[in-house]
């Protein structure tokens, strides 16, 4: 049986905020150093730019779900966030690694920034996830 | 559970828009003595690292790099930099009255192709006379390192194969010195014979690093350790008299001179922090005695119904620390989450050593601060309980607070 809850909630607006400001930031204060002289790009570039997908992708969820009603979906999407932001995490510097001086822009920028924002973006997407579970148990007793 | 606490915190989720404003002020009161506290205390710990680092009471550079600034752009900053003197100053240093040690040290930038994509600071030391870098790679490494071997600052990850080739000199990272939040945390340590045939294969090269001075003859800063009994500023002086070219400089009026930048950035975080506090506790005080009087039917109904004051007061309080509890842990979670990711961004932007104070304290600092920004707003709201269980029942219904 599907069940409509109210749009726009605050737990939505967090998401969509947070996911929006990690895609933008991203996308300039923690990008990681430009091309070397002769053209080529660190080894950290590759990183930033399988975080920066995965930013986009949560941003696209997160806008989908904003404007959805349906609450099963927007459960599926808010798991679809989390897991997404776990996934992030991980990328610079254990999946794909990074420079090999940690005073580096990939380190000290590019890195912490994803970290920061995809631990907040997890915790907001958990939030979400537990009080629509609840919501959903408590309309069901 | 209480009476008391279930209705407290049934009030809460009733007036969310309400609870979310105090949990915003409890927050930022907790995060603002945490993350400032945090802050000077790492301030304090990287100001005790630099000065341990530098390990000697004088330190004699060429007068140029003191001009210029390179050599506190290497110890602070970790811009690779390099300097030469001739060799001949440090014998002439060894015979002065008042040195006890004297021993030299060679900097040198590596070529970006050496190992990290960028510019790398590599130190050389004389294992027989060093005083200063010595401790420090026994204390990691256990032993003394051997030529060709080398020590990474802990800003460098050591490759899989531990190998770093500079200026076609191959070596062998052997260990990795501990954080110091300065400027060396990224620079490479290797004995004198190391160093020195990087400097030969950099001249043959063609890197033009050591103009008029010859590479086996160059030093570029020689660290003295001063006699007991004789004061290190006069000898400094006396060496700034004796010979020209070279600047003789006590490691105090360095550590001194950051000291006082790092007073100014104290005060300014302390002046903010009092700012914060002094603003958040007039708006708790001017929120609570608001919510206490848009809330006089429903306290005076209570009160009609059975409620005793205690029980009133009780239900304020109860709330209170809920969302002052609440408010501070996640305020806390935030700025430690914040401080702890970008302390590096933090000490680049403040050009100051800093270097994060160890867990333990963290977590003491963490719960310190929850505590005392809930006893502050319990205070507070203390002042509008006690206006509401002051007052009889009756006259509060018919004429307001």
């Amino acid at each position: 049986m599907s069940t409509k809850t109210k749009r726009f909630g605050i737990t939505d607006t967090i998401l969509l905020v947070l996911s929006a400001s990690y895609y933008l930031l991203l996308l300039t204060v923690f990008k990681p150093c430009g091309p070397k002289e002769d053209g080529s790009f660190m080894v950290c570039q590759w990183s930033w730019r399988a975080v920066l997908v995965l930013a986009a992708l949560t941003l696209i969820l997160s806008i989908v779900r904003f404007v959805i009603a349906e609450n099963n979906i927007r459960l599926g999407l808010s798991i679809a966030i989390l897991s997404q932001s776990v996934a992030a995490i991980f990328i610079p510097g254990t999946i794909i690694p990074l420079c090999m001086m940690e005073s580096m822009r990939c380190h000290e920028y590019t890195k912490q920034g994803n970290f920061v924002l995809a631990i907040l973006i997890a915790a907001a997407a958990v939030v979400d996830i537990v009080l629509k579970v609840k919501a959903k148990y408590s309309k069901k007793k | 559970m209480r009476f008391e606490i279930k209705l407290a915190i049934k009030n809460i989720k009733g007036h969310w828009g309400r609870s979310a404003a105090l949990f915003a002020l409890a927050a930022l009161l907790a995060c603002s003595i945490f993350g400032g506290s945090i802050i000077i205390r790492s301030l304090q710990n990287g100001l005790r690292s630099y000065e341990k680092r530098l390990g000697a009471d004088i330190i004699v550079i060429p007068e140029e790099a003191a001009g210029e600034g390179t050599f506190e752009s290497i110890l602070l900053q970790g811009i690779p930099g390099y300097f030469y003197m001739d060799m001949d100053v440090l014998e002439a240093i060894r015979g002065l009255e008042g040195v006890k040690a004297a021993s030299p040290q060679f900097y040198l930038a590596s070529a970006s192709s050496g190992c990290c994509d960028t510019l790398v600071q590599i130190i050389g030391f004389d294992p027989d006379s060093d005083f200063s870098v010595k401790p420090w790679i026994l204390e990691n490494y256990g032993k003394m390192i051997n030529d060709g071997d080398v020590i990474v600052g802990s800003d460098i990850r050591i490759p899989e194969n531990k190998s770093f080739r500079f200026y076609n000199v191959e070596c062998r990272a052997v260990a990795k010195l501990g954080k110091t939040g300065t400027g060396l945390d990224s620079a490479i340590y290797a004995d004198m014979n190391t160093i020195q045939r990087m400097m030969e294969s950099a001249d043959k090269i063609g890197f033009d690093y050591f103009e008029s001075v010859e590479p086996e003859n160059a030093v570029s800063s020689v660290l003295i350790d001063v006699t007991d009994g004789y004061e290190v500023r006069d000898v400094a002086r006396k060496i700034n008299l004796e010979f020209e070219g070279v600047r003789a400089i006590s490691s105090k009026d360095m550590v001194s001179g950051i000291s006082e930048g790092l007073s100014g950035v104290s005060k300014v975080v302390g002046g903010l922090i009092v700012f914060i506090w002094g603003l958040s506790i007039a708006v708790l005080i001017v929120s609570f005695n608001m919510i206490v009087n848009e809330r006089v039917g429903e306290l005076a109904l209570l009160r009609i119904i059975g409620g005793t004051k205690k029980m009133l007061a009780g239900v304020l309080l109860w709330e209170t620390i809920i969302i002052s509890v609440g408010g501070g842990l996640l305020g806390n979670a935030l700025a430690s989450l914040v401080i702890i990711s970008f302390s590096d961004i933090l000490r680049d932007a403040l050009k100051v050593p800093l270097l994060l104070t160890n867990g333990w304290i963290i977590g003491i600092v963490f719960l310190f601060s929850v505590l005392v920004s809930t006893i502050v707003c319990v205070l507070t709201s203390v002042i509008a309980a006690n206006r509401i269980t002051s007052k009889d029942t009756a006259l509060i219904l018919r004429e307001g607070l």
